[in-house]
């Protein structure tokens, strides 16, 4: 019984947590819970939340993505440099995914010729950043002719982002949980050669992980590009450890095989959330990464606690 | 006979072929400029401190953890000098302070490899939440702490002067013992088999009997240890204390150095002196962009192909 109702606990623990800390955050400032608040949780975690879905499905499958924060700076820079070259978002848009989709194939073929994931995306990351520093010298701002693609920034309710988070979130949760070749990300995680020895290509598997966590990278970058209303190449500096923190947080194990993508997106929700509380708290924004840590370490003895029952 | 044992080296030590390789095209291709004492010097330099992280971080890997806090190190040590230094005189002056950042860096390590000994968390997440910590606490630090600190290097080099040349040789000196002893250790010592055996079978080296939780926490206060000697070196090189954030820059480096070298990440093989090949590649790379006039912004895309197709390349001298 107290079993269970630890494994309830531990199921739904992330939304306690951001309970609490919302909570917390409407005791000592009432003003915490007003819409502007909401929404700029929704829209860090429409943007910050491609990158970790990449992410977690790349940390199920026992690899790491190193590249996603450069992929998402690069896209960045480059969805502006399109759009005034081409004087159209939506030849820019489908170029910016082009590049993000190529850099996935790129880490995908360079894990499955058998170089270890790190090291593979540490290779396209590094690219990924001289070519974001080369093309983006100065923060471009999105001409303005164009200003309706700043739709996350503009529209008061966010809806474009709602809807573009949740539909990703539901879709890829139902990939991962019920469809095949989804299951086949938490095998190749598990036992990769056991998976191979039962039929299933791993290549494959890899291949699509790897492309996937690249394109959605590089839709997160246009997102953010779309918010901060400008292409600049540091826009998503460091964001690839944010998102591994909100997998591992999420209950995603380095081991492989563990993980889930709602959870994930849930923590990236705590994670904005308890950020947006330190600035509305008027803390230094350093000691969020203090917490960060902690939480961290909790929520990962918090699993092993559970899991051993 | 002979030539069946050459491909086997070959086999074994890809990256330093690929590296080889590299140089050779390198020198051809700058003309022999490349190829100056002074030029490889300054590339030897460039390798110290990432060869002392990779130090600390390859006897971590192999036996089958990660450090990520260890770039963290350097910048925590470094926020730490900013709080020490007013004191400076009560503490016994830079020497003091040197000792006591080294301890306080050690501290870190073994807090580390407590945590993952005690509660089996995997190293990943542990010393990345510590990585987080620590970065927090730097900056924290650095709120309250005097920037630029000057006088620092005559000192650290007078420290040194029992070695010859103090100018250029001094941290590449320093280098070299600390990578022979720490060679010695992995290879030599009842300590280093015991990495070696917990990296390749946790479970194997605990039926065997090998003291895990010792080994354990010596391995991650090494590692902490290396990053207050990384920070040391930095110093060195830098020549004044300063506030800024280096940490990340050298994690990812300190991690792919010994990969690079051969080192696997997945524990238990691996030879430790390898790294070194590792960082002078990096290094190369780098003095191959300044030397060739190629945009310096364009460093990281050039180092990320360089590091590819050598990848590739050592991948299908393998098979």
């Amino acid at each position: 019984m107290l079993h269970q109702l630890g494994k309830i606990f531990s199921d739904f623990s992330l939304f306690f947590f951001l309970v609490i800390i919302v909570v917390a955050g409407q005791l000592s400032n009432p003003l915490f819970l007003s819409p502007a608040t909401i929404y700029t949780i929704i829209r860090g975690t429409a943007c910050l939340g491609f990158l970790a879905l990449g992410e977690v499905l790349v940390i199920i499958s026992r690899g790491i993505d190193l590249s996603v924060g450069q992929i998402a700076c690069l896209s960045s820079v480059i969805v502006v440099y399109f759009m005034i070259m081409f004087q159209s978002p939506l030849i820019a848009i489908v170029l910016t995914l082009l590049m993000g989709l190529g850099f996935g194939v790129l880490s995908g073929t360079l894990v499955n010729i058998g170089i270890p994931p790190f090291l593979a995306t540490l290779g396209t990351m590094w690219i990924a950043q001289g070519l974001a520093e080369y093309l983006g010298v100065k923060p471009t701002p999105v001409p303005s002719h164009f200003s309706s693609f700043n739709i996350i920034s503009f529209e008061t309710p966010p809806v474009t982002a709602i809807i573009l988070i949740l539909i990703s979130v539901i879709s890829l949760e139902i990939l991962a949980t019920k469809v095949p070749i989804g299951r086949y990300i938490y095998y190749v995680g598990g036992n990769e050669y056991g998976t191979y020895i039962s039929g299933v290509d791993v290549k494959l598997i890899k291949y699509i992980i790897y492309s996937f966590s690249g394109f959605s990278a590089s839709i997160g970058g246009i997102l953010l590009t779309s918010w901060t209303t400008s292409g600049y190449k540091w826009v998503a500096l460091g964001q690839e450890f944010t998102a591994i923190a909100a997998s591992v947080i999420g209950g995603a194990s380095l081991a492989g095989g563990e993980g889930r993508v709602f959870k994930t997106i849930i923590a990236m929700v705590l994670l904005i959330t308890i950020s947006s509380l330190y600035t509305f708290l008027g803390l230094p924004p350093t000691l969020f990464f203090l917490t960060e840590g902690f939480l961290i370490l909790g929520a990962a003895l918090f699993q092993i606690k559970f899991r051993r029952g | 006979m002979l030539k069946e044992s050459l491909m086997d080296i070959i086999r074994k030590y890809t990256m330093l072929v690929a590296f080889i390789l590299f140089l050779i095209i390198y020198f051809f291709v700058s003309g022999w400029k490349a190829a100056s004492l002074t030029n490889i010097l300054s590339i030897v330099l460039r390798t110290c401190v990432v060869t002392i992280l990779g130090i600390g971080q390859s006897l971590v890997i192999i036996g089958g953890g990660i450090d990520l806090s260890i770039g963290a190190q350097i910048d925590h040590a470094i926020g730490l000098m900013t709080i020490l230094y007013p004191f400076k005189d009560l503490l016994g002056g830079f020497t003091g302070i040197v000792v006591i950042t080294l301890i306080i860096t050690t501290t870190f390590g073994f807090i580390n490899g407590l945590i993952i000994y005690k509660t089996k968390l995997p190293p990943f997440i542990v010393t990345f939440a510590m990585m987080l910590i620590l970065e927090s606490l730097a900056t924290l630090y650095s709120y309250y702490g005097v920037m630029g600190i000057w006088g620092f290097k005559p000192w650290l080099i007078s420290l040194f002067s029992f070695l010859p040349s103090p100018t250029v040789s001094v941290p590449i000196l320093f280098t070299f013992l600390i990578l022979l002893a720490a060679s010695i250790i992995a290879r030599r010592t009842i300590y280093g088999y015991s990495i070696y055996a917990i990296g390749s079978s946790y479970k194997a080296a605990t039926a065997s009997g090998v003291p895990i939780g010792k080994v354990t926490l010596i391995t991650y206060s090494l590692s902490g240890f290396m990053g207050g000697l990384a920070w040391f070196m930095y110093s060195l090189q830098v020549g004044y204390i300063f506030a800024y954030t280096a940490g990340t820059i050298y994690l990812l480096d300190s991690i792919a150095v010994p990969v690079i070298g051969g080192i696997d990440i997945m524990g238990g093989t691996g030879y430790v002196p390898m790294l070194f090949i590792g960082a002078l590649f990096v290094s190369t790379i780098s003095n191959f962009i300044i030397l060739m006039k190629i945009n310096p912004l364009l460093e990281y895309a050039v180092k990320g192909i360089i590091i590819i197709v050598a990848l590739i390349f050592s991948r299908l001298l393998k098979k």
